[in-house]
């Protein structure tokens, strides 16, 4: 039995401790402190001592004198065992709030780990405190640039300082939160008494892991096609998920999760927490389930294909389409790529899922489509990324063909009002063209897509919002395929099924005619531009371009020569094309006459 | 003991050996199309099923014919749970759940129909897959509507509602309330009123609450916690304590949908329609105008655009357009309003030019804008189509009276203003010497209000000129014309253009 150890020792250890430290004496440091002797003196002065320790958790001494760096965890961790784990966990916090570098971070996980573990009391606040506090820190990390990666090129994502920061932290928490994670899946299902308790802490975990999946984890490459390496990101969002799937009752069952409740209403925190009957019900405060975190889960569940085994085969398809493609719309509305591209695979995975023409015009009441829509022909147009814009078209037809006659037209009808880019339009005037090709092609053709239903949808399309004097060069996608739509029309229904020769007349008059006169007037208007840029350019050779062109009501930016008579140049093939289709329609119609 | 009993059930099931559904199975599906066979082990308790919106609570095991065990809620270790009737689940599900009893446990045949389908649910369900569930209904809550899940709000659906869309705040309610405490009925009653503002209505916030997640057509009770409804003061004229718990049966009978919404096909805009001319209606019967004028308003914005309207619906659409009109411009009338009255007016003889409505009520709004003139041409229209329209008649006599009137009052103007000129001239005359441009004695004095007199009499003339029919076709022509400048003025950015030029060739391709 060691003799009781005087007050003054205790002092004298914290001192002696404290120059072993800074001579780097490691050896020694270990020694005095696994020293059974020195156990009571380190449990009463574990403040003392983890406040020296700590200060000696830095970058510089990480680099500099690893050994010294592994001393201090060393003592740490022997203080984790030996003090009071309330007292201990208090220390630890504190030091772990302030941290200077991920190295003081990480060291401090560890200790921290094995004082949670111990404690008996209060266990599920202060595992709060602690997964508060890692995903707070977690969140402020420096996040890669969007750097507009196509194909291959986001291996190199992982080369990237701030990725591999990120990927470093993750593997460093997965080994902190992993024991807990593990006590719950294994006591959750068994009958025991402290059945509360778990169900806490359960939640608490689910929040945190749900958390820890969205920022910054959303920034990196997640994607892995079953062949090749899986990125540092990817292996670590394959554990979160995992763990999810462990404690999680149902991992879908924040499919319909419909965002926080709003906290303005009236404040009473007693009273909700005190009713925590439903597992759901804990998860709708604020700030438990950041949205994102739910897509990015949707994500890896159903583009890449994780936890297949645990997903419950009750829910209904269509359910799941339109839940998956809300939470898709909440990546697609991201401009980083890395975040957008989740959303489009996300969308194409449940997407595909479901056979075409099947899902009933009804379902379209609901906001989720509108919303997706809108994002998706956002992405289409504006994303960074040649590829993603690619996906998001293709995306985009598969979705309008899922829906029934009705739901098709219905939604054809709705896009000419809320889609306003040209491209945009032309392409979708393309698709229904393809629409009408299919319902053509069928024995009977159903009544939304012939007579006055018909006319309506088609003329809608057949936009010239300024008569003649419209711009046609803005507008050149959407006429030329909406010129190409006519011709097929008039080309492929001779017998007249559709009833739209009953509606030629109209058309000659409120789009044919004017179109023929804008053309003759656009036409005129950019020759004398290109006129006007050769002429300048004899006089003076090499002087900067002054002429200038209007595009869409703006003025091009000072663009050079070239690039001008470029410009004017495919304005100009743009109203050949106008007016070549223009005389195919017309040929189709003289020779309907002439019959 | 039910989990003993259970899971002797399970291992039963877990075995390989096809399931095939006994004598005693019987078919649950609505159309009695052998889809869902419900085959019942164990009895549960009492009379009681899960109503739909009920959030229930299961254990289940799924296979396939061939016993192939596919999901297990049992292997999870936690019971499922799912809010049944809202088809967040396959249809055999929402079916045959709702059949079954608290403790209840049995085995459900499902086809495909009523599963997964042509397509199946890779990997798992192959395609036409008829499915076998062996379920076990735990227990089951009412619905809670109230935000923070507090179970202030509870719904029990009685009769389920159609389509997905919910009122927004705002849009106007159309219910009826069967209030109960106690089992005596307080208040029974049918209101309309604008969701958000129902303390307006006396409709306490718990029902607002529980509105804004109605379905159309949708009647449910709602139990409501006090806290929900008449809170601390209770109230006194139905006999209501303070911190008194009660119950509403509500029934949303109609309610004014996000002018938006994608689903609407032209007979849900014909419906919505007739929905805000009835309410308008009443509005007006009220006296509450403006009120009146916003739901005719509504009236207008569905039924303008003729797109998709044909035949039968394209006559209800113009019949309905025209009484928005019409009523519009009576709203108008009535608030002094007389402009909005006339081009309102104007409208409602664009589509029918011998409306006897319109054209009495623009006279009446011509009259109002001191146009006596206009106004007479109206009323003998009104006359000419109806001679025996006491009321137009009458109009035309007070028309009559007004011009002479001003007719009188012109005659004065006018006498005094030769007078006057006779004297300027004399003056100017004898000024002469100084050449007429100098003229500084020559200004009229007092007589400052002879120009905007004499403009007013140019007006008058002026209008006279032109055919009195054509005048207004041609101007409501113009307001039309008006009215689509802004839409049409509203170019896109050059930035989008510069885009469209690029994705030219590329869309083009696709």
């Amino acid at each position: 039995m060691a003799a009781p150890v005087p007050e003054k020792n205790s002092s004298q250890f914290v001192s002696l401790l404290s120059q072993l430290l800074s001579t780097n004496n490691s050896e020694k440091v270990i020694e005095i402190i696994q020293d059974k002797e020195n156990k009571q003196i380190i449990k009463d002065e574990s403040w003392e001592i983890v406040r020296v320790a700590c200060e000696y958790l830095t970058l510089d001494t990480y680099l500099k004198s690893r050994s010294l760096f592994n001393s201090c965890e060393t003592v740490l961790e022997e203080i984790a065992r030996v003090a009071l784990p309330e007292e201990a966990l208090l220390e630890f916090l504190e030091q772990i709030e302030s941290p200077d570098s991920d190295e003081k971070f990480s060291a401090l996980l560890k200790p921290l780990q094995i004082v949670l573990l111990q404690l008996t009391k209060r266990k599920e606040q202060s595992l709060s405190w602690c997964l508060s506090t890692i995903k707070t820190y977690i969140k402020g990390v420096p996040i890669p640039e969007n750097q507009n990666l196509e194909g291959n090129e986001k291996l190199l994502m992982d080369a990237d300082p701030n990725v591999q920061r990120i990927n470093d932290l993750y593997s460093r928490i997965s080994v902190f939160y992993k024991p807990f994670i593990e006590n719950v899946a294994r006591e959750v299902h068994g009958d025991i008494p402290e059945k509360e308790v778990i169900e806490k802490q359960r939640q608490l975990l689910i929040s945190f892991l749900l958390h820890i999946l969205e920022k910054p984890l959303v920034y990196l490459d997640l994607e892995w096609n079953s062949e090749g390496a899986k990125s540092s990101a990817r292996v670590s969002a394959e554990e979160i998920v995992f763990c999810l799937g462990c404690i999680m009752p149902d991992v879908l069952m924040f499919l319909d999760y419909d965002g926080p409740i709003n906290e303005s209403s009236e404040e009473d925190d007693a009273e909700v927490s005190s009713n925590l009957d439903g597992s759901l019900h804990y998860f709708i405060r604020e700030d438990k389930v950041p949205t994102m975190s739910l897509s990015v889960l949707y994500y890896l569940i159903f583009a890449e294909g994780l936890l297949q085994h645990l997903l419950p085969i009750v829910y209904d398809p269509v359910f799941v389409f339109r839940s998956c493609l809300h939470h898709a719309s909440v990546l697609l509305k991201n401009p980083e790529v890395m975040i957008l591209k989740k959303g489009l695979l996300l969308s194409q995975a449940v997407i595909q899922k479901l056979p075409d023409k099947k899902i009933l015009s009804i379902e379209l009441e609901h906001p989720s489509y509108r919303q997706f829509v809108d994002v998706l022909t956002h992405a289409m147009v504006y994303c960074g990324v040649e590829e993603c814009r690619k996906l998001a078209g293709t995306i985009f037809k598969s979705f309008l063909f899922k829906f029934d006659t009705k739901g098709r037209y219905l939604l054809m009808c709705n896009l000419q009002k809320t889609v306003n880019h040209s491209g945009t339009l032309g392409y979708i005037i393309t698709l229904l063209k393809d629409m009408i090709r299919q319902e053509i092609a069928q024995k009977d053709l159903p009544n939304f897509f012939q007579g006055k239903c018909l006319y309506d949808l088609v003329t809608g399309y057949c936009r010239l919002p300024n008569g003649a004097e419209s711009d046609l060069v803005e507008l050149a996608d959407e006429i030329i395929s909406a010129l190409n739509l006519l011709r097929f029309l008039l080309l492929h229904d001779e017998k007249n099924e559709t009833c739209i020769w009953d509606h030629i007349k109209s058309f000659e008059k409120g789009y044919f005619d004017p179109l023929r006169e804008g053309l003759k007037l656009s036409r005129a208007h950019y020759k004398l531009k290109l006129r006007e840029l050769s002429e300048e350019r004899q006089k003076a050779p090499g002087k900067r371009s002054e002429v200038t062109i209007t595009v869409g009501c703006q003025q091009l930016p000072d663009v050079p020569y070239d690039q001008k008579v470029f410009l004017i140049n495919s304005a100009l093939n743009a109203f050949d094309l106008m007016e070549c289709l223009l005389s195919h329609i017309n040929e189709c119609i003289e020779a309907k006459v002439s019959h | 003991m039910t989990v003993e009993k259970a899971d002797s059930t399970v291992e039963e099931v877990t075995k390989p050996t096809p399931y095939v559904p006994g004598p005693n199975a019987i078919d649950v599906s609505p159309s009695k199309d052998s889809g869902v066979l419900k085959e019942v082990l164990r009895e549960g308790e009492g009379s009681e099923t899960p109503q739909p919106g009920s959030k229930v609570f299961v254990h289940y095991v799924g296979t396939l014919t061939d016993g192939t065990k596919f999901d297990s809620s049992r292997d999870r270790g936690t019971p499922f749970e799912f809010n049944i009737g809202k088809g967040n689940v396959i249809k055999a599900w929402d079916i045959g759940v709702a059949t079954m009893k608290k403790g209840e446990l049995a085995v459900f045949s499902c086809k495909s129909e009523y599963a997964y389908g042509e397509n199946g649910s890779p990997p798992k369900i192959p395609p036409n897959a008829t499915l076998i569930f062996e379920i076990e209904v735990l227990d089951w809550q009412g619905e809670d509507l109230s935000q923070k899940k507090d179970g202030g709000i509870l719904r029990y659906q009685i009769e389920a509602g159609e389509g997905y869309a919910t009122p927004n705040d705002g849009a106007a309610v159309e219910v009826h309330l069967t209030g109960k405490y106690q089992d005596n009925v307080f208040e029974d009653r049918d209101v309309i009123f604008p969701l958000g503002e129902g303390s307006e209505y006396g409709v306490c916030e718990g029902l607002e609450r529980a509105l804004e997640k109605f379905k159309k057509g949708e009647k449910s009770r709602i139990l409501l916690k006090s806290k929900y409804a008449f809170k601390k003061d209770g109230k006194p004229e139905f006999n209501i304590p303070s911190n008194a718990d009660i119950e509403y049966v509500v029934h949303l009978i109609n309610f004014e949908k996000a002018k938006e919404s994608w689903s609407l096909d032209t007979d849900g805009k014909l419906e919505q329609a007739k929905f805000f001319k009835e309410k308008g209606t009443n509005y007006f019967k009220a006296g509450k105008y403006t009120l009146a004028a916003k739901m005719y308003k509504n009236i207008i914005t569905f039924m303008e655009f003729e797109s998709g309207f044909e035949g039968e619906k394209d006559v209800q659409r113009k019949s309905l357009l025209l009484a928005g009109h019409l009523n519009l411009a009576m709203c108008y009338l009535k608030l002094d309003e007389h402009i909005e009255a006339r081009d309102n007016c104007d409208k409602a003889l664009d589509l029918e030019p011998t409306n006897l409505k319109g054209l009495f009520r623009r006279g009446q709004a011509y009259l109002a804008m001191g146009e006596p003139e206009r106004a007479k041409v109206d009323f003998e229209m009104v006359l000419k189509l109806e001679p025996s329209n006491k009321a137009a008649a009458s109009h035309v006599v007070m028309c009559n009276n007004k011009l002479r009137e001003q007719k009188g009052r012109e005659k004065m103007i006018y006498a005094n203003m030769f007078e006057k000129f006779a004297k300027q001239d004399k003056a100017e005359r004898s000024n002469l010497v100084n050449g007429w441009w100098d003229g500084d004695k020559v200004v009229t004095e007092k007589d400052d209000d002879l120009v905007p007199k004499i403009e007013k009499k140019k007006k008058v003339l002026n209008i006279k000129r032109p055919g009195t029919g054509d005048s207004n076709n041609k101007s409501s022509e113009n307001d039309r014309n008006n009215t689509n400048t802004p839409q049409t003025s509203e170019s896109k950015v050059g930035d989008k253009a510069a885009e469209s030029i690029g994705t030219l060739g590329e869309s083009s391709k696709l």
